[in-house]
């Protein structure tokens, strides 16, 4: 049997698994949209641990993160330092979102600050940027499985027919099973993930270079400043530390609000389990460094491979390393493990906050529950369908498509943390200041000369909108002070 | 201890450990982590600029399993926040 077909096989094995786990999960859950969104909130640590753990480190971690550390060196370092801080508001403001969504039956992110302002604009805007912001994130998986299929197969599955495959399963258990599917798939995936990374990180620099000491010292007198912060810019001059230090920032912002994590802390079992989940958070993140590892090894053994983000499937498929094809159809399996964990949970949020935030305000009361599960499933399809599309779009690269979307969605953070800190905040305020940051970001975004000192045109849009949602707050007239104590929970 | 003590005390930790991890994000950016993103001196065969950020993330588990732990034992149950949003 060819070797090709070995791996292919593997790869379809695991698919397989995915597929039965997802499917056999989703039986526990009620069939109402409670049900299908926040699992009932009944998830345990070890689920919840996984989700987010899985749903983090993605394709763009296991792909896209030995391609920065192969092609620009120590700029890599920014995932493990926003990775060390970006959880911990989940500490302190987790609980409280947990306790006022089992009081007042929120499911998604926005209803908490719809019921808050009082407003049906706000849910509709976040709604809006959210969708921005996963669709960027949902193609950076899918290409990442596309790449995978493609590069393991020595070219005989195209990349398209590849995300296909991988998302037809994500497809088939989000839209049977909801969240638990999304949970469990993320246990067996984020497990599979972390065995990977460990042994192939840590092979791969002995087999290359006879050691992880070997290899960083090889790098240093070769090529010293891929080993120096802030490491290298994607043209290979260093990277600015503006640039470094507002990405560790803006993604530390945005790392704690994106929504669909948001979402999880609903689907939590009980206070305990969601802390627990915080607590333990950075001994997944350390699989981040077998990782970096992996892009070290191909530095100076693999130069040249285009794009830069093929070159952990590059390396484990090549003849110098001779990996027997069981093994590297199990790596295969792995990097779609990480791109299935993410897009899974990204798709069933994308449905959740385009029905119950986006339709759900600009025509409430328009949609029983049962119909808004449904509704809910479309949109997973539909969502998958307009990624797809675009992930078909060559020459992006994971990492900065992912840099992208932090922008729009760390405008959410000031209104999160005012949501809970200062009961002055009105609903003019709230609404004026993400407008504000959305524009900054947008316009930052599409000419980026303006932004000074390369910094990330997310942290502009941060100051802006902290500053305006302040200033038009204490310019406008208080909320009810009786509507306002329902969310003080100190 | 009255409980308006306990209290006060719960309040002073919480601030100490928000300014602890204010303190360690200042120290993943520049311009503190420009002082010390250097090759040498390497931990665990890792350049310092790497083994920096890989400590810094320890340090983060270890804040809050102490503050964790810290809650459990004052209040019997870590989770006394439960169902606070009355």
């Amino acid at each position: 049997m060819p070797s090709w077909l070995i791996v292919f096989l593997v790869t379809l094995g695991y698919l397989l698994a995915s597929l039965a786990i997802g499917l056999a999960s989703g039986r526990h859950a009620s069939k109402s949209t409670e049900g299908y969104v926040a699992g009932d909130r009944s998830l345990n640590f070890l689920v919840l641990y996984f989700i987010m753990g899985a749903s983090v480190f993605s394709a763009f971690a296991f792909l896209g993160g030995p391609g920065w550390s192969y092609s620009r060196g120590a700029a890599a370092f920014y995932i493990l330092a926003y990775a060390a801080v970006g959880l911990v508001p989940w500490y302190f403001f987790g609980p409280k979102v947990a306790a006022l969504g089992r009081r007042f039956g929120y499911v998604t992110q926005a209803e908490l600050f719809a019921h808050r302002f009082d407003s049906r604009a706000i849910p509709a805007i976040l709604a809006v940027l959210s969708i921005f912001a996963f669709v960027p994130y949902l193609v950076i998986q899918m290409k990442g499985a596309g790449y995978v299929f493609n590069v393991v197969t020595e070219g005989r599955v195209p990349e398209w027919v590849g995300s296909a495959i991988a998302y037809g399963v994500v497809l088939i258990y989000v839209f049977r099973s909801g969240v638990l599917g999304v949970g469990w798939t993320n246990t067996f995936q984020g497990i599979f993930m972390m065995v990977l990374a460990w042994g192939l990180g840590l092979y791969l620099p002995w087999k290359l270079h006879g050691g992880v000491g070997p290899m960083f010292d090889a790098i240093a007198r070769e090529a010293p400043d891929m080993l120096r912060g802030p490491g290298l810019a994607a043209n290979g001059e260093r990277w600015s530390w503006g640039a470094y230090s507002s990405s560790v920032a803006i993604s530390a912002l945005g790392f704690s609000v994106w929504p669909h994590y948001f979402m999880k802390i609903y689907t939590a079992r009980d206070v305990s389990t969601l802390k627990r989940t915080v607590v333990y958070y950075p001994t997944f993140a350390l699989f981040l460094v077998p990782i970096m590892f992996i892009g070290f090894s191909g530095v100076l053994a693999f130069p040249g491979v285009e794009p830069a983000d093929a070159i952990l499937p590059t390396i484990v498929t090549s003849a110098e390393i001779g990996l027997p094809p069981l093994i590297v159809g199990l790596f295969c399996a792995g990097a779609l493990a990480a791109s299935m964990s993410t897009g899974d949970a990204l798709l069933h949020a994308a449905g959740s906050v385009a029905v119950k935030d986006f339709w759900g305000n600009v025509r409430p009361g328009s949609l029983d529950d049962a119909t808004q599960r449904r509704w809910i499933r479309t949109l997973v399809i539909a969502v998958g369908a307009l990624s797809y599309l675009l992930a078909l779009i060559p020459g992006l690269s994971l990492v900065e498509l992912l840099l992208l979307s932090y922008g729009p969605i760390a405008q959410v953070f000031p209104l999160t943390v005012v949501t809970f800190l200062w009961p002055r905040v009105t609903r003019q305020g709230a609404l004026w200041g993400l407008l504000t940051g959305g524009g900054v970001v947008a316009v930052l975004t599409r000419w980026p000369d303006l932004a000074w000192g390369g910094v990330h045109p997310g942290v502009y849009g941060v100051v802006a909108n902290t500053i305006v949602m302040i200033v038009v707050s204490l310019a406008t007239a208080p909320m009810d002070p009786e509507h306002v104590a329902q969310f003080d929970t100190t | 201890m009255p409980p308006q003590e306990t209290r006060g005390r719960g309040r002073g930790v919480y601030v100490a450990v928000a300014l602890y991890y204010i303190a360690l994000f200042v120290a993943l950016i520049w311009p503190v982590y420009g002082r010390f993103a250097t090759i040498e001196p390497r931990i665990l065969s890792m350049p310092f600029s790497l083994a920096y950020v890989v400590i810094a993330l320890l340090l983060s588990f270890v804040g809050l399993l102490a503050l964790y732990l810290w809650e459990a034992r004052s209040s019997g149950e870590p989770d006394r926040d439960e169902g606070s949003a009355t």
